[in-house]
């Protein structure tokens, strides 16, 4: 494990996201609401560029009773989508919501002296 | 036993009744239709029961003589004739579902008739038919046109022993089977721990969703496919095992090729529009594999590994009942089962007969 500087946090405010190349591999970098993320940028389907794709909350759906429409809702999850196939991966922890073989590679980002670092 | 060293279950024959042989169990006024009686009311069966065109025996190619003759003895298709019906398939039980029911689901309007028709249906089998000491069983076609009704006959008949199932037709139904409308069916299929049997149908050349087949081979092929195909997509897709965890479901007469061939599409699926189907807790294929599936019209490849693949990824013998659909003419005998000899003894007798154990409890 290395710790790469990625930039200064005032170069990724809330709602930004980087695509930065490192050790040749592109990584996204996120600041959604203050927390910071980051994850491969090669999807595990067909390659596509992942961290592009839309962040959103996952749609999850309740039996609410016999005979009523299933009630659908969003949950607290955060999920990035592809936007190639929409394949779609926790942010937290890369795990694909449709098959928890699948996972896409993600990565703990610090913050030292206002300085974001990831961990490769 | 009869003809072969391992016990047999039939997990799909088809009773043959004539309507005349359900008349008593109408209500009026359908049962003074039915008979002709005084007055004006008088119904035919065309006017009951829409009827599938195609010619099954291929223009007289496909004979059945002996069931020419076990009806001669018998004097028609009688309750009497089901004993020579198991000794010439050497069968030891078996599940009879009514031929006239098979075009169920395009039941459309006037959707009493499904309702009258399965009540009469199931209470003459009752009556006259069933007699589970001689191996002899039938399932309760569900009126699933109308829900409520559905549920009543449910909660009225599968207490009874000679009931093994509630059997719906794929072909058709409108919305289909994973729909919300159908979830009060279920729950009371699963509280009364009565299996649901989706059967297809839908092989008519005129009925067939999509016009301009010219040969009923044609239609066959895809309708029987194309109905199961379409009701197991609904099921999983719309969470029906999520719903109700402990209804047992099974799937009839398309073979088994086409379920690896469902899993797999519908995982692929899953896998980009997970969102769509919000209730799944893991892939489509997990939720088939847990399904049973009668095995006729069995295919036999030249290369028989592929069946045994085919078998393997679906979850192995314990999915599969062994299904005669006699007599109907593309029946399989139990020798489709006994004859091949990619399968082990024990999976021969759990397709034989120990999955309807384990499913109907017979
Ligand atoms: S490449 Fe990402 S979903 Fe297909």
């Amino acid at each position: 494990m290395t710790q790469v500087l990625i930039c200064h946090v005032d170069e990724l405010p809330v709602g930004e996201r980087k695509i930065v190349e490192l050790e040749g591999k592109s990584i996204g970098v996120f600041n959604i609401e203050g927390k910071y993320y980051a994850a491969s940028n090669t999807c595990p389907h067909r390659g596509g560029p992942v961290c592009t794709g839309r962040v959103g909350n996952e749609l999850l759906a309740d039996f609410v009773g016999v005979g009523l429409r299933v009630k659908e809702h969003f949950g607290p999850n955060l999920v990035l989508a592809c936007p190639w196939h929409g394949w779609e991966f926790n942010m937290e922890t890369g795990v694909h919501l449709g098959d928890p073989q699948i996972s896409l590679p993600v990565y703990t980002v610090t913050v030292q002296d206002k300085e974001l670092f990831i961990e490769i | 036993m009869g003809k072969y060293k391992y016990r047999v279950v039939d997990s799909d024959a088809h009773y043959m009744e004539g309507l005349d042989q359900l008349v008593d169990y109408f209500p009026e006024p359908w049962k003074t239709r039915m008979i002709g009686g005084s007055g004006k009311d008088k119904a035919s069966i065309a006017g009951i029961y829409p009827i599938s065109t195609g010619d099954r025996s291929i223009f007289g190619r496909i004979q059945r003589d002996e069931f020419t003759e076990m009806q001669r003895n018998a004097g028609g298709f009688v309750p009497e004739i089901i004993p020579d019906v198991m000794e010439f398939l050497g069968v030891d039980a078996i599940n009879m579902l009514s031929q006239k029911m098979l075009t169920f689901s395009r039941i459309k309007g006037d959707d009493e008739r499904a309702t009258l028709l399965a009540n009469a249906y199931t209470d003459y089998m009752l009556d006259k038919v069933v007699d589970p000491s001689e191996g002899i069983y039938t399932m309760m076609p569900i009126p699933f046109q109308e829900p409520k009704e559905a549920v009543e006959l449910i909660d009225r008949v599968s207490h009874e022993k000679g009931i093994i199932g509630g059997c719906f037709v794929t072909a058709g139904p409108e919305p289909p089977f994973g729909n919300r409308k159908y979830d009060p069916i279920y729950e009371a299929a699963e509280a009364n721990n009565l299996p649901v049997v989706f059967h297809a149908g839908g092989g008519g050349i005129d009925e067939f969703v999509s016009a301009g087949y010219e040969k009923f081979i044609e239609t066959h092929v895809l309708g029987f496919l194309m109905a199961n195909q379409s009701q197991i997509t609904s099921l999983v897709v719309q969470g029906i095992p999520e719903k109700f965890p402990n209804l047992k479901i099974v799937f009839q007469e398309s073979g088994v090729f086409w379920i690896p061939l469902m899993m797999h599409r519908l995982d692929t699926e899953y896998l980009k529009r997970q969102s769509e189907a919000p209730l799944l807790t893991k892939k489509p294929s997990e939720y088939i594999k847990e399904m049973y599936f009668g095995v006729q019209p069995l295919e036999i490849p030249d290369e028989l590994s592929y069946l045994r693949q085919v078998i393997d990824m679906i979850g192995g013998a314990d999915r599969l009942l062994y299904a005669s659909d006699y007599p109907h003419w593309d029946y399989d005998p139990p020798s489709a089962i006994t004859d091949l000899s990619i399968l082990s003894e024990d999976e021969k007798k759990r397709i034989l007969s120990g999955t309807a154990n384990e499913v109907f409890g017979i």
